[in-house]
């Protein structure tokens, strides 16, 4: 109760120039200064409290005759103080609502936002894939068939380029899928070993046709590996896995290790290639973004993908200069037991799936007004509908 | 209309005469303290949009009679830079460079009539009016 205490002392001093003087001044001066017992949140009962305190104080010496008038003219004081307090709160009760307004309207056109977004999702993901596949299957149907050498090679680039079409497509889903967020609930118990040993499976027909190897170098006990992770998490290693594939040299080596790091598992992920510039270092983690390099596939979304996918499990990813050339892309994730610590402050910083909630008028208003007394407990808003 | 009293407004004192004047006209009326206190409270806040916005300007206070009812009525007149959005600056909550008032649209609503005329560069007509009740 700083606040008041100063206040107090204010007001103390404007009460007694008033009982001597009489004089308007003082009454202008507790009008303002009204407005700071609103801004300090001092409830109105205590204001009359403190002003009861001062007013006794002040007039303990004051002669009998002259009481009443001293009285009235104190109550003028308090009068002008309290109509200063009442306006400014009436203007602080409007200005609540006139937030609460805002961010309602802002948290509406938020939803619209995200269902218009799942709308193009389901466009890009049915409606385009579906005639592609088409476009594929002929494409194919032609180059067996087709006895002209060279219309097979106009056939090969239409498959090779419906193709790429295709791989962009299935990106931008999975991107805007994962931004709308992964529910609690798909994140189990899993060994990243095996993670990582799926993904590499998964891609090692794609390194062999490139002469590339794939080298596994892992410190610590097998049990040791377990983390909380959604199916997504083979996509993150998949796409750092895959680039280290496509950007190293033929004929040369990706180093995948895991290291142990007190909360968190680190993986690194070493190519050979020419690696990446110093300003592209963050860059390349934001969406279609990639470091040039011809012939080179891809729609530019396997990092921001990875790099959200992590994130949601509460890692990070970034890239460092390996020693002796190329680069190591380096990917947290915390250790089970301590997962969620960290993804649940990664989803909050996320949104996630609870994206309105950040945006919440509540959230807001409170951000804005900083309410200090009587923090009262925000109601959990319902995300959007149907979704 | 004869008692009608003008005060040049140029500086937070004359703010201060503004109220004082306003206030003894009500009294004499026969305003209550409470009502007394509600009309100040609004005079103020013209006053002091003049000194901050206008630099200078005047404030009119006279006694009205309509239908049978007596009434303060005050006028606020500057030659400032005008308001180009008079209902932005009304909404409750908004104050222009930080005055500590309450601002216009809390003086609103301390009064039974609240009239303004602005345009940018010709200045702002602020009137108010607070009616005296029949008891």
């Amino acid at each position: 109760m700083e606040a008041l205490d100063g206040l107090k002392k204010e007001y103390a001093e404007i009460l007694r120039e008033y009982l001597q003087s009489r004089d308007e001044t003082a009454l202008y001066k507790v009008s303002m200064l009204s407005r700071k017992f609103q801004e300090a949140r001092i409830d109105p009962d205590r204001i009359l409290e403190m002003h009861l305190e001062v007013f006794n104080e002040i007039v303990e010496r004051v002669p009998p005759k002259k009481a009443i008038s001293t009285y009235n003219a104190g109550f003028e004081v308090l009068l002008e103080l309290m109509m200063g307090y009442a306006v400014a709160y009436r203007e602080y009760v409007e200005m609540h609502k006139n937030l609460y307004e805002m961010a309602r309207e802002f948290s509406e056109k938020l939803q619209e936002a995200n269902r218009l977004q799942e709308l193009f999702i389901s466009i890009i993901s049915h409606d385009l894939k579906n005639p592609l596949t088409t476009v594929l299957g002929y494409s194919e149907l032609i180059e067996a068939r087709a006895e002209d050498e060279q219309i097979k090679e106009f056939a090969r680039k239409i498959k090779k380029a419906a193709e790429k079409m295709n791989e962009l497509i299935s990106d931008a889903r999975t991107y805007s899928k994962l931004r709308m967020g992964v529910p609690d609930e798909e994140f189990k118990e899993k060994s990243l070993k095996e993670v990582l040993s799926e993904v590499i499976e998964d891609l090692r027909e794609k390194a062999e046709a490139k002469g590339v190897e794939i080298e596994k170098a892992y410190e610590g006990s097998d049990e040791a590996y377990q983390v909380l992770a959604a199916e997504f998490l083979k996509n993150v290693f998949a796409n750092v896995i895959d680039n280290a594939i496509k950007y190293g040299p033929a004929e040369s080596k990706v180093i995948v290790e895991i290291k142990d790091e007190g909360d968190f598992w680190k993986v690194g992920v070493r190519d050979f290639g020419e690696g990446v510039p110093d300003d592209a270092k963050k860059a390349i983690f934001e969406r279609f973004v990639r470091n040039d390099k011809k012939g080179i596939k891809g729609s530019g979304l396997g990092l921001a993908i990875a790099k959200t996918g992590i994130e949601m499990h509460g890692g990070r990813i970034w890239v460092e200069d390996a020693p002796g050339g190329g680069s190591i892309f380096y990917i947290t994730i915390p250790k089970s037991q301590h997962s969620d610590k960290y993804r649940k402050g990664a989803k909050r910083s996320l949104g996630g799936g609870r994206r309105v909630n950040l945006f919440s008028s509540c959230g807001l208003r409170r951000a804005l007004l900083r309410s200090r007394r009587r923090r009262q407990p925000c109601p959990r808003e319902r995300p959007s509908e149907g979704s | 209309m004869d008692d009608e009293r003008v005060v040049e407004v140029k500086s937070e004192y004359d703010i201060v005469i503004a109220r004082a004047v306003v206030r003894a006209i009500a009294k004499d009326m026969g305003f209550g303290l409470v009502d007394q206190t509600r009309i100040a409270t609004a005079v103020s806040e013209l006053a002091r949009n003049i000194v901050v916005h206008a630099g200078e300007g005047i404030i009119l206070v006279r006694e009205i009679i309509k239908g049978g009812s007596r009434g303060v009525e005050v006028l606020a007149i500057d030659q400032g830079p005008g308001i180009s959005n008079i209902e932005l600056v009304l909404r409750d909550g908004y104050s222009s460079k930080g005055s500590l008032g309450v601002g216009l649209g809390g003086a609103k609503r301390l009064v039974d009539e609240f009239e303004i005329k602005s345009a940018p560069g010709k200045g702002t007509t602020v009137r108010i009016v607070k009616w005296l009740s029949v008891r």
